[in-house]
């Protein structure tokens, strides 16, 4: 059964459905197909803007399977990603059917008073479900190993009802991570882990094409080609660990620039829409260097 | 192919013994994976298949690379014959392989055993240890020059291996430091003011709620910086982290200067935007609690009159000022004796910097802990 999904990251939505295209490398391909077979959650690191979120919905949507998203907030608990209970509605719907004020309430059923979360309904589910878990390093630092029974052992209790859930399918899970917080050991020790490089200049070239099929192909080679020279001084500058301008930032950028009928003469001066790439006060600074990077 | 053999164990292996925290289960499930094809195609393949099994942050990946390296031989012997021919090129590197090729000749894992081993520090610490990698990378490349060549930065590797206390373990500790007490918006249910409610009413209207219960507790550190104290900026550097970020602590301030706090201290790590000292006292609550960061001359065995004299005055305007306060010396407490830190550890709680000594340091500022006068032993 688990042998037979294989990711391609071939297959890319169409015009009639909302969802943009997206262009896995194939070293990511062999790591989400290497993750689903042995059923270990794939944890994903990189650059912001790099499409760690997006990649799990588009495995869910090029295998078909249901996909459910969990975004991780500083106040998340591994519980609400099961499910959350309303102890005080309960109380309430016992007050109004003590007083007939409503009968057709029945507070003696907690079950009534659970609502799963993203984590849960995965688990209920008939089919095979892929998993986000957004950002865990967003929250507290027990946080991941809080859910690591429940990841290995796919079951968690409703403490509540005392009901054991038991997940029908084993889970495909994605983690994305931006490094605000370091993970705990164990938990890492069961993530197979990929870092989601930078593309290289041909491969953003199809992701542009990909997302922007009818821009004219000399504006584009031209604009990725400054894209590119901008980042290259932006690493040199800042080191591996610096914010640097990232492939979400080139398509919004190029997406001003589209809009421009002049934008192949204003690439040849000072960086255009540079607002859409250089964001602190820092990179502003950098605008004077950037400036030098003119063809 | 066969499995008759215990592949890549040797890799996996000497991976352990350079600290990565493996477990038998990581070796199992990499033997799972390659079993059911995976990572086959080319020397590239296996060479990411491990990296995703056995790595978990991009700063382990430069160690790896090397270690992987030096196993090409046992590597390819696990590839099917044709591809391991035509890409067997493709990631050695220019250095000759190391002794291990030998080992890697014989079949029984006996052999094996006796790998170079590149880590200095005991396995168990290490584990934790690896965790901070990104972190000392970080470090490592801001402390290179920038345009250091690529083949300098990889071969070599600051990591916090050298300090006792990991990144993870501080903030844990950080956390004992609590002063609770309930302010802001009352979001959280009081079942017990609910209780009474509807025992007084006789049926439940609305729950009643109460402020969240915060850490009130606010922390000032003041860390000596430059000269002895340099080789302990790593760790400046992550005590300031951990108490900004992870602690869930109170708007913890964070000083610095030089030797001694004798008229300014700093707000910055390189001096340069400097506030009077009865200034930065004066404005310090009650219950703030003072963390210092120094060596205190240990690092030197320095014993200067001055230096203690001008600490002295200092602590005492600091102790009229808050309750609670504490000092921390990276150097361990059996250097102190014959050098300025023996006569400071005498008028305020003196730590060295290990996890024990954080720990009391720690409850030292939750004014509570041993009776520092005669903590130890050559005190009096």
């Amino acid at each position: 059964m688990t042998q037979l999904l294989n990711y391609t990251g071939q297959k890319q939505p169409n015009e009639t459905e909302t969802l943009p295209p997206y262009l896995p490398a194939s070293e990511l391909v062999e790591a989400v197909n290497l993750a689903i077979y042995l059923e270990r959650p794939l944890l994903l690191r990189g650059e912001p803007g790099c499409g760690k979120t997006r990649l799990a919905e588009m495995v869910a949507f090029e295998l078909g399977l249901p996909y459910f998203a969990w975004h991780i907030q500083s106040t998340s608990r591994a519980k609400d990603g099961f499910y959350t209970y309303d102890a005080v509605r309960r109380l309430h719907d016992v007050q109004l059917v003590a007083a007939k004020l409503n009968s057709a309430l029945n507070p003696e059923r907690p079950e009534d008073y659970l609502k799963f979360g993203p984590l849960g309904q995965a688990f209920l589910s008939e089919q095979r479900p892929v998993v986000l878990i957004d950002e865990i390093d967003k929250a507290d630092i027990d946080f991941p190993n809080d859910l690591l029974l429940a990841l290995d052992e796919n079951r968690f209790i409703i403490d509540e009802t005392g009901v054991e859930v038991h997940a029908q399918q084993k889970p495909i899970v994605f983690i994305t991570s931006n490094d605000e917080k370091e993970l705990p050991d164990a938990f890492l020790r069961r993530c197979l882990f990929f870092y989601i490089d930078f593309p290289g200049e041909e491969h953003l070239l199809k992701i542009v094409k990909a997302h922007l099929p009818d821009s004219p192909a000399e504006l584009v080679l031209a604009a990725i080609n400054r894209f590119v020279r901008l980042r290259d001084i932006m690493r040199k500058d800042k080191g591996e660990a610096g914010k640097k301008v990232s492939t979400s930032e080139l398509l919004d950028w190029l997406w001003a620039l589209l809009r421009d009928p002049e934008a192949m003469e204003k690439l040849e001066g000072p960086l255009p829409y540079a607002e859409t790439l250089l964001k602190t006060r820092i990179d502003l600074q950098y605008r004077q260097l950037i400036e030098r990077t003119q063809p | 192919m066969t499995l008759h053999y215990t592949p890549l164990f040797g890799l996996f292996y000497h991976l352990r013994q350079a600290g990565f925290p493996l477990g038998a289960d990581d070796y199992l499930l990499a033997l799972k994976a390659v079993q059911a094809g995976f990572g086959l195609s080319d020397e590239q393949a296996l060479y990411r298949l491990c990296r995703a099994l056995w790595t978990t942050s991009r700063g382990e990946e430069n160690q790896f690379k090397r270690i992987f390296e030096q196993h090409l031989t046992e590597v390819r012997r696990v590839l099917p014959e044709t591809s391991a021919e035509s890409e067997a090129k493709e990631l050695a590197g220019p250095e000759p392989e190391i002794e291990d090729d030998l080992l890697d000749e014989k079949d029984e894992l006996v052999d094996e055993f006796p790998l170079p081993s590149s880590g200095l520090v005991g396995r168990e610490e290490q584990s934790d240890l690896a965790l901070d990698f990104d972190e000392a990378m970080q470090v490592a490349q801001a402390a290179l020059i920038k345009s250091a060549p690529d083949s300098a930065s990889s071969r070599f590797i600051l990591k916090p291996a050298y300090l006792p206390v990991t990144l993870r373990q501080m903030k844990r500790i950080w956390r004992y430091l609590r002063r609770f007490s309930r302010t802001g918006p009352p979001v959280e249910l009081d079942v017990e003011a609910t209780i009474q409610e509807v025992s007084r009413q006789g049926i439940f209207r609305q729950p009643v709620l109460r402020p969240r219960r915060t850490n009130q507790s606010r922390v000032v550190l003041m860390l000596d910086q430059g000269g002895s104290m340099t080789p302990f900026h790593l760790f400046s550097q992550q005590l300031v982290y951990s108490a900004l970020r992870g602690g869930r602590l109170h708007a913890a301030g964070v000083y610095y200067f030089h030797n001694a706090p004798l008229h300014y201290l700093y707000t910055d790590p390189a001096r340069l935007h400097g506030l009077p000292v009865e200034q930065v006292l004066s404005q310090l609550a009650e219950n703030t609690a003072v963390l210092i960061f120094s060596d205190a001359g240990a690092a030197r065995r320095s014993y200067h009159i001055d230096r203690i004299l001008q600490i002295e005055r200092f602590l005492q305007v600091l102790k009229r000022q808050v309750r609670y306060c504490a000092w921390l010396n990276p150097m361990p407490n059996d250097r102190w004796p014959g050098s300025s830190a023996a006569e400071i550890a005498r008028f305020i709680p003196m730590f060295e910097l290990s996890r024990p000594g954080l720990e009391g340091a720690i409850s030292a500022l939750r004014g509570q802990g041993h009776y520092w006068e005669k903590l130890y032993a050559w005190m009096r």
